[in-house]
């Protein structure tokens, strides 16, 4: 048995090469096999890396293209777009009010123009709004622009065409208004900005070409290849997505080289791929030359060996079976080789694949941030230590800076002031902690305006749990802010009468308070409560209290100044509040608030038509001052409240004072004028006559002083009837009375040889002279008592040419006409002005006697007099001292020119009535004693009072 | 009550002007001295907001920056601000304008888009033109009034707008660019409703929409403002006015200040800074009144 291996071995001895030609035919088959397999696997990645790619170019242009077609998209269902076509329904014209839309709109496509990049270049040459009719409305280009602005058909979609003639993308879409076509908004865009999108033709690399639908070549612009853009529509044929060898085409240069066409989604453009198959494969057999080489190597090998045994004896063959050993052993060593490059390949493949998924990946993942970094919300990412990175085109829009003065800088730079330092300690604390902060935030632009936005601050961390950004975004609450401020006017006024409530009112108050405080004046709370309203309620139902309530307010209304604030105080109750009466005394703020009190119960005269009935009513009215002193408001909503009260228990229908001293003030004020009007009525009221004398004590006649002799109080100071008679307008017959009365004592000394001469002067007020017929009554009066005019002076006051001045100066002129003179009274403590003092016909001016009174003990008073005296010169005038009352006030006067004097050192007012006592005056006042000055040295008479 | 030393200066200024022939202008001079130039605002559309800024503001802000002394904005309303300026009320009888009373003064110089008028020309010194506005008769969108078609010109357009007015009510503010006796709709039968709620022009539009009157007078400047504020909501039917213009306000007796004033605002035409205010705050006027801003630039 053992016997045998070696017997089969030597029986198999001399078949031996037979025996290793075969074994070594088999292994090369083995071996091509497996080369061949290989070379098929290595072409398959190349040409799907070159498909990859080609569809990457396809989409990014068709991305570009689609996002085009968004924007034109928002632009047409812009808000001022909709503006126009709501303002255009209602009629308006161009001319008076489309013009402020399509400025709007304007406004909108020039900030896209300029602000809209696309890596860096500006994405529209031109944006155009046309009307359905096809006119164009707005059409902004940026500067360099020359493009067509044709508008085309109306179209129902969006449409994105390629105008290859003028290198242009148009974008159109329709403007829809109310699910209608109302017109085309159109966006021009240069096609060269996807020059960026399709790869350089750099060596070893495939030539990428983009073509139109027609196979005119687009990209690149430059014409290098003129073989492909000559056959360009052979090219635009191609099928798409299949690599197709180009030999078949009437091109000798393109033979060998291999194409692939993709084309770019929703346009009529296609990217096309070039490449030699050199470039592609590389420069290796092609699996078919390694076959037929290793068939004919084999073959070779095998004639060989026949020739080998023809030719070499029986005692070479032992060498070449050592031999033939030999080179088995390279073989197997060999093919070890092959098979480790072929595990190699495969493992490099595999890894390949794996990063090619990554990549999808990833892309994907960065197109989705990207499109949620752009949304309409502005957001903004930073660093750890707030320092921005990057910020998207809605903040950039929203906050007006540019992006590149955005980055680089912190928060700060758009922070409004509105919160303090401990605000942004606390949300900084906060997101250390927690991660995130949100919250309402004012944001400050680049122009300076503040924005309310709702802000969210949210960490990034990296794999290990560390913060490596915070990304913010501002959204939008401008409009919850107007709706919050809407709540809170409602908050505040009476839905019924639309005044305001009782916060509102308090408020205000307390602004009152504050401000009366700082300028030191009064302020007055009338409080109003309407008499009987719960039997108008209770009788004819709330309805009809609600509309008297809403009349009532009104009619209050009407009756206070703009700055004032009417308040329904509740029920039937309003407040009035004056806030400011412009005065620091409390009579003259008490005389105020009683006129609008007055106004107010005289308002409620009229009845008030409620539907079919008509309905009387009275209120009560209840006043009390504040003063810069008073803060609290409720204790001054309590006094005019008990006020209000009084004049209740007093009757209704009237007005009370809180305070009892001003109440008893404005008590006696009334009666005061009620007196004095009754005795008007019946000419009660007397004129007394002070003498006025010449520089040599001569009489010259008398001003003429209204008295009044009260039947039960005696005299009354008219520094107390007369500031009565001006504001009652009681100051009008008073005036006349006065005059006739003068005028029938001219009258009466003209009978006299003795008084024929003497002049009466007279005051009027600037009331009288402000009437209409003021001229044609002295006449009247004149006429009437027979006074000589050349014999009535009148004095008037300053404050008489305070207002319509002209009007004044021509009615004096035409009582100058019939002789009348004119003196101005108290020259120098008011107006005083020259321009008027020259135009006016005067004959005299008074120095005041307040003066007067203090010429010797107070130089400004001295000087103020003598200035006078040598104004009276200038101006050719006369001029009266009044209040002399000492020799040495006189002997100071006569120093500086030959005066008139009136005052008690030469006569008092007469003391009896006018009527009876005339004569005994005339008669007195012309009796004179003499006195001696001694500073002078010369002999006066001196006037003996009456 | 004045005192003495005041009769003593007033009484020594009138013999100097009587014997001397001196001239008032210290008004310029003054305000350097002071240091402070005080601006009487008015809160009203985009002249003055109310919050800082505005086209007035800005022009004043530049003027006080010109003349080298800090600026002072002092709020006024339409009912005193002239009395704000003046110092006296002014009292608007049968045509008549008088100046009565005496109140403090608490600026030097009305900017506000202040409508260049008649009455107030008689008592101010006005600068060069501002800024050109009008008046325009407003609507609700659901009145059933139509806007005019435009006519051969302002005149005929202003005669359809007011024969558009008809029975309806107008709101209109006196003392201000939409009193109504400026454009002779006093006594012609039109129902007019005075709204004196406040002193603010900004809220005539929703006082309108409120029912407060059936129709409204409103100005250029407002209506660019509330077309887009009220889109939808009102409609514009017609001119009022003739073109009507803003300039700022001087007392008569600062003559130099006007001078002055009028130097800059030609110096801002002339270099742009101008037309970015305008355009800063009332984007879209341009287009209202092509042939002033052609003059303009």
């Amino acid at each position: 048995m053992a016997s045998s291996p070696i017997t089969f071995s030597r029986s198999l001895a001399p078949r031996w090469l037979p025996i290793a030609a075969g074994a070594f035919v088999l292994s090369m088959f083995f071996l091509v096999g497996n080369f061949y397999k290989s070379q098929v696997k290595l072409r398959q990645n190349a040409d799907a890396r070159l498909v990859s790619i080609g569809e990457a170019r396809a989409s990014e242009i068709s991305d570009f293209l689609a996002e085009r077609r968004q924007a034109a998209v928002r632009l047409a269902a812009s808000e001022d777009i909709s503006n126009y076509f709501s303002n255009l329904d209602l009629g308006m014209s161009v001319k008076y009010g489309l013009f402020a839309n399509l400025a709007a709109i304007e406004r909108r496509f020039q900030a896209t123009v300029d602000e809209e990049k696309y890596q860096g270049e500006p994405t529209y040459l031109r944006l155009a709004f046309f009307d359905r009719s096809g006119v164009v409305q707005v059409d902004v280009s940026s500067s360099s622009a020359a493009t067509p602005s044709t508008m085309g058909p109306n179209l129902a979609e969006p449409n994105i065409q390629i105008d290859q003639k003028h290198r242009l993308i148009v974008v159109s879409v329709p403007v829809l208004q109310k699910g209608k076509i109302r017109g085309t908004v159109k966006t021009v865009s240069n096609l060269n900005i996807l020059s960026r999108l399709v790869s350089a033709n750099d060596i070893g690399q495939p030539h990428e070409f983009l073509l139109g639908d027609d196979g005119e070549v687009l990209l690149p612009v430059e014409r290098e290849h003129s073989a492909i853009v000559a056959q360009g529509s052979a090219l635009a044929a191609l099928p798409s997505g299949r690599i197709q060898a180009l030999s078949n085409l009437n091109a000798p240069e393109l033979n060998g080289y291999l194409a692939l066409r993709l084309p770019v989604g929703g346009s009529p453009l296609s990217i096309v791929r070039l490449v030699s198959e050199d470039e592609l494969y590389g420069r290796t057999l092609s699996p078919a030359s390694v076959f037929y080489l290793g068939l004919f190597a084999t073959l070779l090998f095998m004639l060989a060996i026949g020739f080998e045994r023809m030719r070499q004896n029986a005692a070479r063959l032992e060498i070449k079976f050592v031999e033939s050993n030999r080179h088995r052993a390279e073989l197997a060593e060999n093919n070890f080789a092959l098979s480790q490059e072929i595990r190699r390949r495969e493992a490099i493949e595999a890894d390949l694949q794996r990063q090619s998924q990554a990549l999808d990946k990833s892309n994907s993942e960065l197109r989705i941030a990207a499109a949620a970094f752009n949304a309409q919300e502005g957001m903004i990412v930073t660093d750890t230590k707030g320092v921005i990175l990057s910020a998207n085109r809605a903040f950039v829009a929203l906050t007006g800076y540019t992006i590149e003065e955005l980055v680089g800088q912190t928060a700060r730079l758009f922070r409004s002031h509105m919160r303090d330092a401990e605000f942004y300690r606390n949300m900084w604390d906060s997101i250390k902690m927690t991660g995130s902060w949100q919250g309402d935030m004012s944001l400050r632009t680049k122009s300076g305006e503040n924005c309310a936005r709702w802000l969210t601050i949210s960490a990034v961390k990296n794999e290990t749990g560390e913060v490596t950004n915070y990304v913010g975004s501002y959204y939008d609450i401008s409009k919850l802010k107007h709706a919050e401020e809407k709540i809170q006017e409602l908050a505040f006024f009476d839905q019924l009468t639309g005044l305001p409530n009782r916060v509102l009112l308090i408020d205000r108050v307390r602004q009152a308070l504050n401000a009366n405080t700082r300028s030191k004046s009064y302020g007055a709370l009338l409080f109003i409560d309407l008499d009987n309203f719960k039997t108008l309620n209770d009788s004819l139902g709330h309805h009809m209290g609600d509309m008297l309530l809403k009349n009532a307010a009104q009619r209050i209304s009407d009756c206070v100044r703009a700055d004032d604030t009417v308040a329904r105080f509740g029920g039937d109750e309003f407040v009035v509040l004056l806030a400011n009466l412009g005065t620091q005394k409390a009579k003259a703020a008490a005389v105020q608030a009683e006129a609008v009190g007055e106004k107010i119960l005289a308002a409620f005269t009229e009845v008030f038509q409620l539907d079919t009935y008509e309905y009387p009513c009275t209120p009560s009215v209840g006043v009390t001052l504040f003063s810069p002193e008073d803060r609290n408001v409720d204790e001054l909503l309590k006094r005019a409240d008990l006020a209000m009260y009084d004049a209740k228990i007093a009757g209704r229908n009237g007005l009370r004072f809180f305070d009892p001293a001003m109440q008893t003030m404005i008590t006696a004020r009334a009666a005061l004028e009620t007196d004095l009007r009754e005795d008007l009525k019946n000419e009660r009221l007397l004129l007394h006559y002070q003498p006025q004398v010449d520089h040599e004590g001569k009489l010259l006649g008398a001003e003429a002083l209204a008295r009044w002799p009260h039947a039960q109080k005696g005299k009354v100071s008219p520094s107390q009837f007369i500031p009565v008679a001006e504001s009652t307008g009681l100051i009008l017959p008073l005036g006349a009375l006065m005059l006739k009365t003068a005028c029938r004592q001219l009258a009466r000394w003209s009978a006299d040889p003795a008084t024929e001469r003497l002049i009466i002067a007279i005051n009027v007020s600037a009331l009288q002279m402000r009437q209409k017929n003021f001229v044609e009554e002295v006449r009247s009066i004149l006429e009437q008592t027979g006074a000589n005019p050349h014999r009535l002076k009148i004095e008037l006051t300053e404050s008489t040419l305070v207002s319509n001045v002209d009007d004044v100066i021509a009615k004096m002129q035409k009582l100058k006409a019939t002789g009348i003179g004119f003196s101005l009274d108290d020259f120098g403590t008011g107006y005083s002005s020259l321009s008027y003092l020259k135009r006016l016909p005067l004959d005299e001016l008074k120095i005041d006697r307040s003066f007067v009174k203090d010429v010797l003990i107070d130089s400004n008073d001295a000087a103020i007099a003598q200035m006078i005296i040598a104004l009276s010169k200038s101006l050719g005038l006369s001029v009266i001292a009044e209040g002399v009352e000492t020799e040495e006030q006189y002997a100071f006067l006569a120093q500086h020119g030959q005066l008139n004097y009136q005052g008690y050192l030469f006569g008092r007012p007469c003391r009896r009535k006018i009527s009876r006592d005339t004569p005994e005056l005339s008669r007195r006042v012309a009796v004179q004693s003499g006195y001696t000055d001694p500073s002078i040295g010369r002999t006066h008479k001196r006037l003996q009072g009456c | 009550m004045f005192s003495k030393r005041f009769v003593l200066g007033s009484l020594s200024g009138a013999l100097t002007f009587l014997f001397v022939t001196a001239s008032w202008s210290a008004d310029l001079a003054e305000i350097k001295q002071r240091g402070v130039i005080r601006h009487i605002g008015i809160r009203y559309a985009n002249f003055v907001t109310g919050a800082g800024d505005g086209l007035d503001v800005e022009l004043m802000q530049g003027f006080a920056k010109r003349i080298g002394v800090s600026y002072q904005l002092v709020y006024s309303d339409f009912y005193s601000v002239i009395r704000d300026l003046l110092g006296k009320d002014v009292v608007r009888k049968s045509g008549e304008i008088t100046l009565a009373g005496e109140y403090p003064i608490k600026g030097d110089v009305i900017s506000t888009g202040f409508t260049v008028l008649p009455w107030r020309e008689a008592i101010l010194l006005y600068s060069e033109p501002t800024l050109p506005s009008q008046v325009l008769l407003v609507a609700p969108a659901d009145s059933d009034l139509q806007p005019i078609k435009d006519g051969a010109n302002l005149a005929a357009d202003i005669a359809n707008t007011r024969k558009v007015i008809g029975s309806k009510s107008v709101l209109v503010m006196e003392h201000t660019c939409l009193d109504p006796t400026n454009y002779g709709l006093v006594n012609v039968g039109i129902d007019l409703k005075a709204y004196n709620k406040s002193a603010n022009l900004n809220e005539m539009v929703p006082a309108m929409l409120n029912k407060e009157a059936e129709l409204t007078l409103l100005d250029v400047p407002d209506a660019i403002l509330d077309l887009r504020k009220w889109a939808g909501r009102i409609k514009i039917l017609g001119p009022i006015s003739e073109q009507q213009t803003l300039a700022t306000a001087f007392p008569k007796d600062a003559p130099a200040l006007r001078d002055e004033f009028n130097a800059y605002l030609r110096d801002i035409k002339a270099s742009g800074v101008y037309d970015r205010l305008v355009d800063k705050y009332y984007p879209g006027i341009r287009l209202f009144f092509p042939e002033f801003f052609t003059k303009t630039n």
